[in-house]
């Protein structure tokens, strides 16, 4: 029933948000796309679930720690693909083509190596918690909630308050004038990488969760999604990307439930279609997109 | 002479990949070359596969005709999810196209009509070598006069300084626009032979591990002329099947290629500029 | 020569504002046909935004742009080039990988009507549209002072990539010709060279606006100037009264990093 539904959406749009807000990071404050990002989503799920079944940790431990490990390999992977389009023109161009063909590679490999079969999370996981009014909440979605509003929460106080944010923020609006401020670019840039895959690894994490599925290939449906999201939510906006999170993944739990459930992948791309259309700035975006 | 036809018997289907692939190459080079980077090319041969497969199997049309068809509609279609683009920086064109292609695959899947997941099968084995290479080398043959002319001098004009050249007259929406419909009728063609030789298609050929292994053909050559792209499809088609260790590892290869092309080497391999003047002498 | 002049280029009351900041104020003028214009001011005052107000980069926020009597506004940049307006820029944007013949022909590009037919028929209106098109390409070469058209633009030095983006501005046959900071980079010599390019310009009645910061050049070269200090006219008039002004002389003087401008105006 349509409460239901909408709680159910709400989740998935937690996570899509926790997701948007790593992706946006990157474009709205590196300039870079980095479409590798869709694999920290995978490698996230992938390595939560390797701590659970073969380590024994329990979820608590395995979320966090899966997260910390894929934001060091971002950090490592982005330098390695990264650098070297950072300060050209065609930053954008440049690094979308590599971490396009980075993405190749990794799904590629992944898939030799683990197989493409959908794996299951640990049976038991958090069980069926409570409910109110007719509306059953899992322990999973509760999870899922609380983790994404502290996440969120903490990211934003991040930006706002602490020196390290300031500098985010510094770097986003004008690169240079960050660097002669004496930002240490170098070093921003790799904690933007670090937090953005450890974004992308919870939100997989919690995705794969969520569905109890897991496969290599999941990150790379997702990003397109991301795309979708931080678009409609404005590039670079981190309001606009939960918001628009949100929005979308209820939009589509919305129509699977009351139209038709093989529409629900179209969503979030006729979304993207529409929002181009009409407002390439976004819902939220400042109107840095159109030129004369 | 017999051992040549024994040789085609063997190898038909690599070398018929090779000419595809060839095409396919050719067509992300033409929005490549506008300095559009359109990665919807799998998502587009889907289209011009299944049109004129459909049309073969379900109306048994006119082979030529079937053909055109699966090169207008993809043409179409572009030319629809490209419109609110043409403004726009290229990023937006470029993740745009990656999503368009996947949208294309989920429809397929889902089109009963088209078979669903297990796609058509049975499609009447129309195509040929001659049909495939001739095609090639006559996408080719327009692409070096193209280049020639004063549609080729704009559209290197804009790939270098898409603002400098409105300056000068040059009409960049629309031959943003012109780049992608013509590159999205060359992998629905691309698409079309590839289903009457193969006289199977499923929606699982056509995701995203195609649409980057045609980039990675095109970047491999250089895309400073058309024959790059072509060179470079042929080596990373034939190489996995004559180097036995790489050949599971196919689309890892694709994929490193680029990695290793665009940060060593972003010409490609095969990099000289064709001159663009010329054509009256 | 018949009639009065008439007007090749009018603006009136031009405005843009970028978020709280107003970077051009209302600004008008009129530069009669056959004319050379200057733009003036210093540092930051908002000539290269004017310029790219005209030639249709940026949209104005208020205000009007004329050529001859066809309203500009909301034209994109190419169709302003169709009308018969071209532009060079301020940092050298030729077409770096292209040689200097190509580069000069995508100037011929508006004036270049043939179809995809034409040429994939290889028809005679193709061919001679392309051989007419490089011939006008070297002549403008030479015009501008060029040899060699087949070297790479990129290969260049400053001062030869400035005379390329003037052939190629040239080779749309504009009516209307803005001209950038052309001087900027050159030494004495060349900048002499400059001037009389510029001065044949006018025999062949095309109208210029250039927007300069070398005060003689501007002195020596424009029938008139218009001076702007942040984003506003502050004066106008033929050369003399404006090396006179007051208004001028303060503008340039409150403003340190014109070191030349204070000594040209003496």
């Amino acid at each position: 029933m349509l409460a239901q539904q909408i709680v159910n959406g709400v989740v998935v749009g937690a996570t899509y948000a926790l997701f948007a807000l790593g992706f946006t990071l990157m474009f709205g404050v590196l300039r870079v796309v980095n479409l590798t990002y869709g694999f920290y989503f995978s490698a996230g799920a992938f390595i939560a679930l390797y701590f659970m079944t073969t380590g024994g940790l329990s979820v608590w431990v395995a979320l966090p720690a899966a997260a910390l490990t894929v934001g060091a390999l971002s950090v490592v992977l982005d330098q390695l693909l990264l650098t070297r389009s950072r300060r050209t023109d065609a930053s954008e161009m440049s690094s979308l083509m590599i971490t396009l063909g980075a993405t190749l590679l990794l799904y590629s490999l992944a898939t030799a190596w683990l197989g493409a079969d959908i794996r299951r999370m640990p049976a038991g996981l958090l069980g069926v918690a409570s409910g109110f009014g007719g509306v059953r909440f899992t322990g999973i979605q509760i999870v899922i909630l609380g983790t994404s509003a502290l996440i969120v929460w903490g990211l934003f106080a991040l930006l706002r308050w602490t020196k390290l944010g300031i500098a985010i923020r510094a770097l986003a609006e004008n690169s240079d004038a960050a660097t002669l401020m004496g930002i240490n670019t170098r070093l921003t840039f790799a904690i933007v990488s670090f937090v953005s895959g450890l974004l992308g690894a919870t939100a997989g994490v919690l995705v794969g969760m969520n569905y109890n599925g897991v496969q290599p290939y999941m990150g790379e449906t997702m990003i397109l999604k991301g795309f979708a999201v931080i678009i409609l939510g404005g590039l670079g906006d981190v309001r606009g990307a939960v918001v628009a999170g949100v929005f979308v993944g209820l939009l589509e739990t919305l129509v699977a439930a009351y139209a038709a459930s093989s529409l629900r992948e179209a969503v979030a791309f006729l979304a993207l279609v529409l929002v181009l259309w009409v407002r390439p700035s976004g819902l939220f975006g400042v109107s840095e997109a159109r030129r004369a | 002479m017999e051992f040549l036809a024994d040789f085609a018997f063997v190898y038909q289907s690599l070398i018929y990949a090779v000419g595809i692939n060839g095409l396919l190459a050719l067509s992300v080079y033409v929005s490549l070359s506008a300095g559009q980077l359109s990665l919807g090319q799998a998502g587009f041969m889907a289209i011009g596969a299944y049109s004129s497969a459909l049309l073969s199997l379900k109306y048994d049309a006119f082979f030529p005709l079937a053909l055109a068809m699966g090169m207008l509609i993809p043409a179409l279609f572009a030319a629809l999810i490209s419109i609110p683009t043409l403004r726009l920086s290229g990023v937006y064109l470029a993740l745009t196209t990656i999503g368009v292609g996947e949208l294309v695959r989920v429809f397929f899947v889902n089109l009963d009509s088209a078979g669903g997941a297990l796609g058509l099968s049975g499609i009447p084995e129309k195509g040929s070598f001659a049909l495939i290479y001739g095609c090639l080398f006559i996408v080719l043959f327009g692409m070096f006069a193209f280049a020639r002319s004063k549609f080729g001098r704009a559209i290197e004009a804009m790939r270098e300084d898409e603002t400098a050249a409105g300056t000068m007259g040059i009409n960049f929406p629309r031959y943003r626009l012109a780049v992608l419909v013509v590159s999205a009728a060359i992998a629905g063609l691309a698409g079309g032979l590839n289903a009457h030789v193969s006289s199977f298609i499923g929606p699982a050929e056509y995701g995203f591990d195609l649409a980057v292994s045609i980039l990675s053909f095109a970047l491999l050559g250089g895309i400073s002329n058309p024959l790059g792209p072509v060179l470079g499809a042929i080596v990373l088609t034939i190489l996995p099947e004559v180097l036995r260790p790489i050949h599971d590892y196919r689309l890892a290869v694709n994929g490193a290629v680029i990695v290793i092309v665009m940060i060593f080497c972003p010409e490609g391999v095969f990099a000289w500029r064709i001159r663009r003047t010329g054509a009256a002498v | 020569m018949t009639g009065a002049p008439t007007t090749a280029l009018s603006v009136r009351d031009l405005t843009v504002r970028f978020g709280g900041l107003t970077a051009v104020d209302r600004v008008s003028f009129e530069v009669p046909q056959g004319s050379v214009h200057g733009l003036i001011g210093p540092n930051g005052a908002g000539k290269t935004t004017v310029f790219n107000l005209i030639s249709g980069l940026i949209a104005p926020t208020a205000g009007e742009i004329f050529l001859e009597d066809r309203r500009l506004n909301g034209l994109a940049s190419y169709d302003r080039t169709q009308l018969g307006l071209a532009r060079t820029f301020q940092n050298i944007r030729t077409f770096q990988s292209m040689s200097l013949v190509e580069n000069v022909m995508i100037g011929c590009h508006s004036r270049m009507r043939y179809s995809i037919g034409d040429l994939l028929l290889w028809r005679r209106r193709f061919r001679s549209i392309e051989s007419e098109a490089i011939e006008r390409a070297h002549s403008l070469l030479r015009f501008v002072g060029l040899e060699d058209h087949e070297r790479c633009a990129g290969d260049l030095s400053y001062g030869d990539q400035r005379r390329v983006e003037l052939a190629r501005a040239l080779a749309s046959e504009p009516k209307v010709l803005l001209l950038d900071e052309p001087a900027a980079g050159l030494n004495p010599s060349e900048t002499e060279e400059l001037l009389e390019l510029i001065r044949r310009l006018r025999d062949i009645e095309l109208t210029v606006l250039v927007v300069e910061h070398d005060m003689k050049f501007i002195m020596r070269l424009c029938d008139r100037i218009t001076v702007l200090n942040f984003g506003r006219r502050i004066a106008e008039g033929i050369p003399n009264e404006i090396k006179a002004n007051p208004v001028v002389i303060e503008a340039y003087l409150g403003n340190e990093t014109d070191e030349r401008a204070k000594a040209a105006l003496g």
